[in-house]
């Protein structure tokens, strides 16, 4: 789920913050640039590990900050496909189950990937809806009303295991006309690359759209274009889901071992 | 910037040793120094722990980790399992306890070990997450 990636960049340090002689002002640059970002077809980065080389310093004209090319660690979430996972749900919906690891929450797991025979029963509210794997084969029916019988369901706040189907990283781009997508990328498919029309360059280079419209310049263009990583999983097999479903089983084993002896 | 490791062959982490990263990087320095007048003094504090770090932190600190994670990591890694490094970091943060889950983690468990093996892992994960009880 996690590992580590070596990466150089090059920083600016503020002049301000000159004459520290230590590596603290470049730790606060990174821990302000990196975390919480995704980088494409990489992952989420979650914190920085450590700092394996500091370059010399170059000062740019008409800028008074010191830009120094670093080399470092980073922590970066990404599961690969087939890993087991645990999780909350976050929210039970006919089209499948979202689920939160409460710093990362665009993971789901499609209805199609759910156990099966499975139906949808939906709640009185839109956020109680349930999905319930029974014996009976009605795959897809969705029931209004639930009876009186114990029956294996996964509701919202439930602690689930699943599988890691595949991460799909979307790269968008914001630019004068909206926003784009310039490329997507996913563990099992090959990359998918948006056609994309030649522009003015003094529309596109440098420039970024505002949230609540206008253009600024954008300040690095390293996260000129934003990445988002979805992860979808897959709950088909034996062992995941609810802890409690297979241990439920393995001690109803045991007491029928018992009573044949 | 430009990416220098290779993403097909990363150094995995287990989530035990991000928890412990995390928990480092989010404490409150220990300072005894007196202080010092904030008057033409440059400003290296570092940023404040990001909510962000803080919820990884309590997703990773919500599953139970082992209690000697080291030991149990040797104990999987010795040429008796042959196991992959994905099937053992998957081993310590899951801590898998039944059949199931084991065989989802280590796939065709019957077909690649003599038979027992599969039980004595359990076994070996059990006595590593029922020593923090």
């Amino acid at each position: 789920m996690f590992f580590l990636s070596t990466i150089a960049d090059t920083l600016r340090i503020n002049p301000s913050i000159f004459g520290t002689g230590d590596t603290s002002s470049i730790i606060s640059a990174i821990n302000a640039k990196y975390p919480q970002k995704v980088i494409m077809d990489l992952g989420l980065v979650i914190s920085l590990y450590d700092i394996l080389r500091v370059g010399s310093s170059l000062i740019h004209p008409a800028d008074g900050g010191a830009h120094f090319e670093v080399v470092f660690r980073v922590v970066v979430f990404k599961p690969f496909c087939g890993e087991v996972v645990k999780g909350r749900v976050r929210n039970c919906t006919r089209e499948g189950i979202e689920v939160s690891l409460e710093f990362f929450e665009k993971i789901r797991i499609p209805y199609y990937n759910i156990f099966s025979p499975n139906r949808f029963v939906e709640g009185k509210k839109r956020s109680e809806g349930k999905w319930v794997w029974d014996d009976h084969e009605n795959d897809g029916d969705v029931v209004s009303d639930e009876s009186d019988r114990e029956e294996l369901a996964i509701t919202k706040g439930d602690l689930i295991s699943f599988s890691v189907d595949s991460v799909q990283f979307t790269g968008k781009n914001y630019s004068v006309k909206g926003v784009h997508t310039l490329e997507i990328s996913s563990t099992n498919d090959d990359k998918i690359k948006m056609p994309t029309r030649k522009r003015s360059q003094s529309f596109d280079k440098g420039m970024t759209w505002e949230e609540g419209g206008g253009l600024k310049k954008a300040e690095d263009s390293t996260f000129t274009t934003t990445c988002e990583m979805e992860i979808l999983g897959s709950m088909k097999e034996d062992g995941l889901g609810k802890n409690d479903w297979w241990e439920a089983e393995e001690e109803e084993e045991g007491e029928e071992e018992e009573v044949e002896t | 910037m430009e990416i220098l490791s290779s993403p097909q062959q990363p150094d995995l982490l287990t989530n035990h040793e991000v928890m412990t990263l995390l928990t480092s990087n989010l404490a409150p320095p220990k300072s005894k120094k007196k202080p010092v007048s904030k008057k033409n003094q440059p400003n290296t504090k570092s940023p404040p722990p990001s909510a962000f770090q803080t919820s990884a932190l309590t997703y990773l600190t919500s599953l139970p980790p082992p209690l000697s994670p080291l030991s149990l990591l040797r104990t999987l890694s010795s040429p008796k399992y042959s196991l992959e490094k994905t099937e053992i970091i998957q081993l310590v943060n899951l801590l898998p306890d039944n059949l199931p889950l084991l065989n989802v983690v280590l796939p065709e468990v019957e077909e690649r070990f003599e038979e027992g093996v599969g039980e004595e892992i359990l076994e070996v994960v059990k006595i590593a997450r029922g020593k923090e009880k």
